[in-house]
């Protein structure tokens, strides 16, 4: 399995919670929109200017900033694709 | 809003009346509820955090209880994050009210729930409304009322606050739950077999120190055992501190987790268990409506445009279409004018009577109500955007730009109400966490263009600008954001460094907006501006009247007025920026008491001495033409354009300064009116000379 932080999804790709590295203020924040291991994580969208990026949780959708989705380590599902999604390039800005 | 009860009112415990909390998540409806339950007048918007002010008002529960009902800021857990969360934890656990009324998205019902399991920790008598079942409806949610209520322990009435539903069930509720009805036992999460071991040690400990700190054990205890900065900073004692931590470090060397992770997970786990429970989803959407809108308004191509776009039409709609309407009242008021002077001259008033009502008072009206228009529509333009819930979209697809000018998001919303009004904008700044991006949001405000400077640039460009105007108007309000964003990078590589915070926001499902919500809104908007500067503005042109009118025997508002003189005084300083006329000056004078009043004094200045019984008693019928020609005749088109930047840069106006002095201090509001006076003196003394330049080598 694929470890990566969270910000190197692909749009529509979702992960899976293993690690938050983030601490203080931050942290507290990510535990009470309820980012915790274990908990899927989908890359919605990436905004126009090319951050922040849009995720979807537990049903409701979250904006972040790279920086701060760099801090979430996910375990990469399905990254072949379960709709014959073919591996999008990874958006740079 | 009164703050204090007067009543004597009480319940048997020796209070005077009741004290209810409106708790919950932002946009779960908690001014909508707020405002059924109490009958007042409040706004009601779609964008995380909108409710900053503590606002109250009372319900009369039945005919033994009344309640005071506040209405907190919307907060997603009771940490100390944000200002809000601040506000709202203070309140909390420092003013203790009676009961607590638990507003839950049933729609987002998991997130929603998570503040839920902390409140039930506080120990303060507590119901939910269950809110927004509308919307859990349409997602396919059924949710079994009776199952949360018997699992949490406490009542759960659901509600639609939009259309009132369950309102009186609310209140009765309140009423049994105030009447200590069903405060026996709520639930509490249980942190697992090592936590809740290692917790109940620690609170063991902590017996004296919470009784002291006048706090629930129970939550201290956890809190501290999360490590909780603010907590352990109150406490007093170090070694009790240190054996805490070691509880802390034992139950942490045998989770394998942090305490923090561990106390959220349980939170987690146990409302995971309960929405299993509780709710039935009876079809699977995988994509709700909402998501179908963001793919396309948010997206990599279309976002900026269509951002763009509304911005633009917020703009037509505000200045181009309230032209007729500008005009339609100037023409009204002239006719009145007339007939009032008439009416006055044959019941044969004195000349100065006539003089200082028709000008004064009936101008001054007259000039208020002109610029209603405009503003009412910015803000019902911005109302709509709020309401339906675009305005985090816009700090969504702003951000990177907000974030190159080394701000967050969020710092979007302040300064694009501060195109409706900098008052606003400066207040809503409450809800950035960083005190440093506060600051910075709060000083560049004044930069962004705001409505009431609309008339102002309507009636000089008019003047001088037959044509154009569309287009000068637009270029002042690209030139205040420029100013903005380029002193915003000045302030935060100089007097203000510091790192950017974190930006994790919301975006709440699109919502329709009311428009009883919209029109109350924008309502609210307008009045307080009517009521704030109106009065202001009227008082200041009879001032100026009676100035221009002084002393006595002199042609009004000529040069040997008063007026003229301290005009003339002042006006060489500008010079330099090509408009070192007197009337000018003046109207710079004025337009700190509120920047629309330099309409009211242009007008006065121009306008009325023809008006004038005294001078020109036949010719009556003024045109709203004669006004701009007279300007026209003393400005050329650069020197209009200078004096426009300068009224866009220069000190913000007395009730800004007031925002600023309440939200950043007063210091800050002394040093915003000499920096943006000397922006404005720059700026516009550049743009002048560099346009006299040009024009002599073309
Ligand atoms: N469909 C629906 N919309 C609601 C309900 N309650 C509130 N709203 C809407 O949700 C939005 C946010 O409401 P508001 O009271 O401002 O939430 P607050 O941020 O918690 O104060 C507004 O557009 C309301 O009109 C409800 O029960 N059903
Ligand atoms: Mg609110």
């Amino acid at each position: 399995m694929m470890k990566i932080s969270m910000d190197r999804l692909s749009p529509g790709e979702t992960g899976k919670v293993v690690r938050i590295n983030a601490t203080g203020d931050l942290r507290q924040r990510l535990l009470a929109m309820g980012i915790l291991p274990g908990v899927e994580i989908e890359l919605v969208r990436i905004a126009p200017l090319g951050d922040p990026l849009d995720f979807k949780l537990r049903d409701f959708h979250l904006s972040m900033r790279k920086n701060e989705a760099r801090n979430i380590i996910v375990e990469r599902f399905n990254h072949h694709g379960r709709r014959g999604r073919r591996k999008r390039r990874h958006w740079q800005w | 809003m009164g703050g204090e009860a007067g009543e004597k009112e009480g319940i048997g415990n020796g209070r005077k009346t009741c004290r209810v909390a409106i708790v919950g998540n932002p946009n779960c409806g908690k001014t909508t509820l707020f405002n059924e339950l109490t009958g007042a007048r409040q706004k009601v918007g779609n964008w995380p955090g909108v409710t900053i002010e503590k606002k109250t008002g009372f319900l009369s529960v039945n005919n033994r209880i009344k309640a005071e009902i506040i209405d907190l800021p919307g907060i997603y857990s009771l940490s100390a994050y944000s200002l809000d969360e601040r506000i709202a934890r203070d309140y909390l656990l420092k003013e203790k009210p009676d009961a607590i009324i638990n507003i839950v998205d049933a729609s987002n019902l998991e997130r929603n729930l998570f503040l839920t399991t902390q409140l039930l920790e506080l120990q303060i008598p507590m119901i939910i409304s269950l809110n927004l079942v509308d919307a859990a409806g349409k997602k396919n949610l059924k949710i079994d009322v009776d199952i949360l209520s018997s699992h949490l322990r406490i009542p759960v009435v659901p509600t639609v606050a939009l259309k009132g539903q369950g309102i009186d069930k609310i209140t009765e509720m309140t009423g049994k739950v105030l009447q200590g009805e069903w405060h026996k036992k709520m639930a509490r999460v249980r942190f697992g077999t090592d936590g809740e071991k290692h917790i109940s040690e620690v609170e063991k400990l902590l017996h004296k120190a919470a009784e002291r700190m006048n706090l629930p054990l129970r939550w201290l205890a956890v809190k501290l055992f999360e490590g909780d900065r603010e907590y352990e900073l109150l406490l007093e004692s170090k070694e009790l501190l240190n054996r805490i931590n070691e509880y802390r470090k034992k139950t942490e060397k045998m989770v394998g987790e942090d305490t923090e992770t561990i106390i959220a997970d349980y939170r987690y786990g146990f409302i995971s268990g309960l929405v299993k429970e509780a709710v039935t989803v009876t079809a699977d959407i995988r994509i709700t409506l909402s998501e179908k809108i963001d793919a396309v308004i948010t997206s990599r191509i279309l976002g900026i445009p269509f951002f763009a776009l509304v911005i633009f039409l917020m703009f037509k709609i505000s200045i181009d279409f309230s032209q007729p309407g500008i005009e339609y009242i100037d023409s009204l008021f002239t006719l009145l004018l007339n007939w009032i002077n008439v009416r006055l001259f044959t019941i044969g008033a004195p000349g100065w009577i006539s003089y200082i009502v028709v000008n004064g008072v009936i101008g001054g009206t007259g000039t208020v109500i002109t610029f209603v228009v405009p503003i009412a529509l910015v803000f019902l333009c911005l109302s709509f955007l709020e309401d339906i819930g675009y305005l985090s979209r816009g700090a969504f697809v702003m951000d990177r730009l907000m974030h190159w000018m080394g701000l967050p998001g969020k710092a979007f919303i302040p300064l694009i109400l501060g195109f409706g009004c900098n008052v606003p904008g400066i207040l809503a700044t409450r809800v950035m966490e960083n005190e440093k991006d506060r600051l910075i949001t709060i000083l560049i405000n004044p930069f962004i263009s705001c409505g009431a400077r609309l008339p102002v640039y309507i009636m000089i460009a008019g003047a001088v600008f037959a044509r154009n105007v569309g287009t000068v108007v637009f270029s002042l309000y690209a030139a205040g954001i420029l100013t903005a964003i380029a002193v915003g990078l000045i302030f935060r590589r100089t007097i203000l460094k510091g790192p950017s915070t974190p930006f994790v926001m919301e975006l709440p499902p699109y919502r329709l907006p009311t428009l009883k919500g919209i029109l109350l809104h924008t309502w609210g908007n307008v009045w307080s501006f009517v009521k704030r500067a109106g009065t202001l503005i009227v008082a200041i042109i009879l001032l100026l009247v009676v100035l221009g009118y002084l002393p006595v025997g002199v042609t009004p508002n000529s040069k040997d007025s008063v007026l003229g003189k301290v005009g003339l005084a002042i006006s060489p300083v500008f010079k330099p920026q090509g408009f070192a006329n007197w009337k000018a000056s003046v109207a710079l004078f004025t337009g700190l008491f509120a920047k629309e009043a330099v309409v009211g004094t242009m007008g006065a200045l121009y306008g009325v001495e023809s008006r004038n019984p005294d001078s020109s008693g036949g010719r009556g019928r003024i045109k709203n033409g004669t006004l701009k020609a007279k300007i026209a005749r003393d400005f050329t088109p650069l020197s209009a354009y200078s004096f426009l930047l300068f009224i866009l840069l220069y000190s913000p106006c007395v009730a800004t300064m007031g925002a600023i002095s309440k939200e950043a201090g007063l210091k800050w509001a002394v040093f915003s009116v000499l920096f943006n006076t000397a922006v404005a003196y720059i700026i516009s003394m550049g743009v002048f000379q560099i346009g006299t330049l040009i024009k002599a080598l073309l």
